[in-house]
């Protein structure tokens, strides 16, 4: 016992405090308070959930709960909390009880996490499990402020707070993602059924993170493999009727002389259908695997491994595909798209896409005390990724293909001082390689280029009675070498160098006003370098049929956002709000623009579309509301955010519009559950509708409902899950679809679902 | 701990300071369109008539020429041949017969101004019995002028409704050229 909880210092342990008036009937409590494993930070807003009763409650800020209501009797609780392995206690209930809970936390952050986890009847994990069939983004939805910028159905990508792309960072795993930094119509390279946990950080608590951001990271991550994980799994199929998909997907977490945990994930499906007709070209494939691992090697010493392969071959809405303007002219305000065929099909046919792409990590953690923690870890990233267009010819020849190979080295320092202050410190290194690999008879959009980036960073935290406070600092200096081919004949290699200086600054206070009531409040500076494809793209950007020029003099945007937040948590824990407001400026804001010029070429006159640095503004709000009434549970999210271009004095592009989100569960008899879900969506208004080619959609409401159900046999247990999306069978198109030009978003879908654990 | 810091920062600069050493390999641009030459010649006999646009850099770069060898004579009956090159690979490609060989999946549009009195037609077929439009016959009418453009499409729809030598709008495809020369006709 002594070598676990030195090991990592990171047990969970469950102490029965006191045992006081004996319950007579149904009105016996349990109380108590839930904390991380140092029993250093509180671990608000945590979710405790009776299994015997199939509810579930939310801790206060502190950690506080109170579970009342409870008959003598076994009774089982099982606590979570975002970032942690959950754990789960099994005691005869007699009396009213106190319990002092310790979680493993997976680290430390403040309150600027956009929690995600409620209370409520389904686990966090099993709430990402469930939703292993869909794209990453779709399942990052669920945080409030984040929205999805899509090409179709073939490529989703994160937008929160009105930032995505080269504006928002992807972790996973703790190590940016590569390969998806430009380009709208690339989804992260990332399997869902991999993660457990999905959030996003802002301010003081980003600073530690790298990759290309204005502010935010999203971080993705796998369940922590620590001394107690228990060994278990869990085999999962899928089906979806629109598209015919079917997804298996498995997971195995054992210890032999390693701790690991294995997991894979197949999917398998073809077109797509709206209400009205198939969205030809619509299939996708994918075949993932993760491996973890983790070893023990001295109390002091932990090292730990991760690898994971995501392979994906995406078929593209065949109608999207256009030469030139006049053909999208044609396309647009069609009742159905060009090339869509009467029957279904499971063929992925040109234009297409497939990716590969290799993680490999490695990590270890040295604790010289109780207080310390130094970690070392190294990430690289292979990033192969191919796409196909409808040619002349050979469409088996890609019409872009290309390698990019990064390495990063991350070296951290942490410590606990007295009274709760904890500071930390890093440094990072990154050498990134992208490679135009020959054959394609296309001259690249994106030079190769060699990227390096080095970071220093460091944040202080610390909590004096009611007050928590953190700042942090984080430095970059970012080098590109661009190698790019003259557009003038003869063909030469021109080659360019790049060096950019980057600040971050953050600063942020917590405060506890009451026992209910917290108020936050956040500032942070951040200043953003241009990435390779603002400096040098250059070329036919087929989806939006126009040229894209970047610009190799632009400077780094630079940025403020100020964010404040209220919330609310009643006693018993059955109602929390959050209210919560941000102001952002950005200077410098790199935006594409349509330029006056056209350019004559073979197919005819193209927009141009180059980048410039303009003043940008960002205002959003977001209100979030949890409230059990009696057995039936209220999950509310809302979302406004309103960009300007200050300097041309119109809206920025891709903003989303109001978004409402709100499930109702209900739990049923024989252990069933309802849930109902609805999603309005406004029309984005504060746009420059001259600029777009077509008005943004009319604003639409979509419903979903799902049944589900637990059997538990002992330590097994089967899962079954039957849901309706777009019940409705709605037609619609959203302003974020950067397809919505051609087709309608898909309609109704049947989806089945039964996952078996042990 | 900083001694650390500066040695690791210190060692990186060193690295960036020297770049890749590997040129990219310069690509044989092999399905480029460059060069499109539409040739009118009078049935009877006569001055043949040269729509020219060359491009030989392909998008951006040195902007494309752009030639109209003359003017077309009033009510004169023209063969149109279209001829079609990629002179941006080594050695130069004539696409002309790629376009041939895969008929099936090209079609040529004629599309004149309202103005402009010129009267189309296809003079060949693919396989299927449908127009392609490397031949062509044009009939020049009264005196006027306007543009004439002259688009390929890549796998259209040949059979749909609507679709003519001058209205292509809903063959749909996906546009290989594009090109509109200012013509007239004259004496």
């Amino acid at each position: 016992m002594r070598y676990f909880s030195l090991a990592a210092g990171l047990f969970a342990s469950l102490i029965l405090l006191s045992s006081r008036v004996p319950a007579q009937t149904c009105n016996g409590q349990v109380s108590g308070r839930i904390r991380d494993a140092h029993g250093i930070e509180e671990m608000s807003f945590a979710s405790v959930y009776i299994v015997e009763q199939g509810r579930g409650i939310q801790a206060d800020e502190t950690g506080r709960f109170a579970v009342t209501q409870l008959c003598p009797g076994p009774l089982t609780l099982r606590f979570s909390h975002v970032g942690c392995d959950p754990e789960e206690v099994s005691f005869d209930f007699r009396s009213d009880t106190l319990l002092e809970v310790y979680l493993h936390h997976h680290d430390h952050y403040t309150q600027t996490v956009t929690v995600i986890s409620t209370a409520g009847a389904t686990g966090y994990e099993e709430r990402l499990d469930r939703q292993s069939d869909r794209q990453l983004s779709d399942v990052l939805e669920s945080i409030n402020g984040v929205s999805t910028l899509r090409t179709g159905t073939a490529a989703a990508k994160p937008i929160f707070d009105g930032l995505f792309g080269n504006r928002l960072s992807i972790q996973n795993n703790d190590v940016a993602q590569s390969g998806q930094q430009w380009g709208n119509d690339h989804a992260p390279e990332i399997d869902p059924w991999v993660a457990a946990y999905v959030r996003v950080v802002e301010g003081a608590d980003a600073l530690r993170y790298g990759g290309s951001t204005l502010g935010p990271t999203v971080l993705i991550e796998p369940a922590e493999l620590t001394p107690r994980t228990r060994s278990g799994g869990k085999v999962a199929y899928g089906y979806r009727s629109n598209g015919r998909g079917h997804t298996l997907n498995a997971r195995l977490t054992d210890s032999a002389f390693v701790a690991y945990r294995l997991s894979g994930s197949l999917k398998y499906a073809g077109d797509q259908h709206t209400p009205d007709y198939y969205l030809t070209n619509t299939g996708r494939r994918e075949g993932n695997l993760a491996l973890q691992l983790a070893k023990y090697l001295h109390p002091k010493l932990t090292a730990r491994a991760y690898y994971s392969m995501f392979n994906a071959e995406v078929g593209v809405l065949r109608g999207s595909h256009i030469g030139n303007l006049s053909d999208l002219e044609d396309a647009i305000g069609r009742s159905e798209p060009f090339f869509t065929e009467d029957a279904f099909s499971y063929g992925i046919a040109s234009p297409r896409q497939t990716v590969s792409h290799h993680l490999l990590k490695g990590e270890l953690e040295y604790q010289p005390s109780e207080q310390e923690r130094l970690t070392v870890v190294y990430g690289g990233q292979l990033d192969d990724r191919k796409e196909y267009d409808v040619r002349r010819g050979d469409d088996d020849r890609a019409a872009l293909q290309l390698l990019q190979l990064t390495h990063y080295l991350q070296g951290t320092y942490r410590r606990e001082l007295s009274e709760g202050a904890q500071v930390e410190a890093g440094i990072q290194l990154e050498y990134v390689n992208n490679h135009n690999q020959p054959g394609t008879g296309i001259l690249p959009l994106i030079p190769d280029y060699d990227a390096r980036r080095a970071a220093l960073y460091g944040t202080f935290r610390r909590q004096i009675g009611a007050l928590r406070y953190h700042v942090g600092l984080r430095l970059d200096r970012q080098y590109y070498a661009p190698v790019t081919i003259s557009r003038d004949l003869p063909r030469r290699i021109l080659r360019y160098h790049h060096n950019y200086n980057a600040l971050g600054g953050a600063a942020g206070a917590s405060v506890k006003l009451s026992q209910q009531f917290r108020a936050d409040f956040e500032f942070t500076y951040r200043e953003r370098p241009p990435q390779i494809n603002e400096l040098y793209s250059q070329g036919l950007h087929q989806g939006v049929s126009g040229i894209e020029e970047g610009d190799s003099s632009l400077v780094p945007e630079r940025s403020a956002k100020l964010s404040a937040g209220m919330h609310y948590s009643g006693a018993n824990g059955k109602l929390t709000l959050g209210v919560g407001g941000f102001y952002q400026r950005i200077g410098d804001y790199i935006n594409l623009e349509p330029q006056e010029e056209l350019r004559l070429t073979l197919r005819g006159a193209f927009p141009v579309f180059r980048y410039r640095g303009v003043d940008a503004e960002l205002i959003g709000a977001k209100l979030n509301v949890f409230a059990q009434l009696g057995p039936l549970e209220i999950d509310s999210r809302l979302a406004m955010i309103r960009g300007w271009n200050l300097t041309d004095a119109t809206g920025l592009l891709y903003v989303p519009p109001v978004n409402w989100r709100t499930v109702l569960t209900y739990p049923l008899p024989h252990g069933l559950n309802l849930s109902l879900s609805g999603l309005v969506v406004g029309r984005r208004g504060n746009v420059d509708e001259a600029r777009d080619l077509l008005p943004p959609p009319p604003a639409y409401a979509l419903v979903d409902a799902s049944l589900s159900r637990q059997l538990t046999f002992g330590d097994r247990r089967l899962d079954l899950v039957l849901e309706v999306e777009n019940v409705l069978n709605q037609t619609y198109r959203d302003y974020l679809d950067r397809q919505r030009y051609f087709a309608d978003a898909p309609g109704r879908s049947l989806n089945f679902r039964l996952a078996y654990s042990w | 701990m900083t001694k650390y810091f500066a040695f690791v920062v210190i060692s990186l600069l060193l690295i960036a300071a020297c770049g890749s050493d590997d040129d990219p390999i310069l690509i044989n641009e092999e399905e480029v369109i460059t060069d499109v030459t539409y040739t009118l010649s009078p049935v009877g006999g006569g001055d043949a008539v040269v729509l020219s646009f060359s491009d030989p850099d392909g998008d951006g770069g040195t902007a494309p020429t752009q030639i109209v060898s003359g003017n077309l004579s009033a009510g004169t009956t023209y063969e149109g041949r279209i001829q079609v090159l990629n002179s941006a690979s080594t050695p130069p490609v004539d696409i002309t017969t790629e376009i041939e060989d895969e008929a099936a999946d090209h079609q040529f549009f004629f599309v004149p101004d309202p103005g402009l009195d010129v009267q189309l037609t296809y003079l060949d077929s693919d396989g299927n019995g449908d127009p392609v439009g490397l031949r062509t016959e044009l009939r020049a009418g009264s005196f006027s002028s306007g543009n004439l453009v002259i688009i390929l499409r890549h796998e259209p729809n040949k059979a749909a409704a609507g679709v003519g030598i001058s209205t292509p709008a809903s063959a749909g495809g996906e546009t290989d050229i594009e090109i509109s020369f200012p013509v007239s006709i004259g004496n």
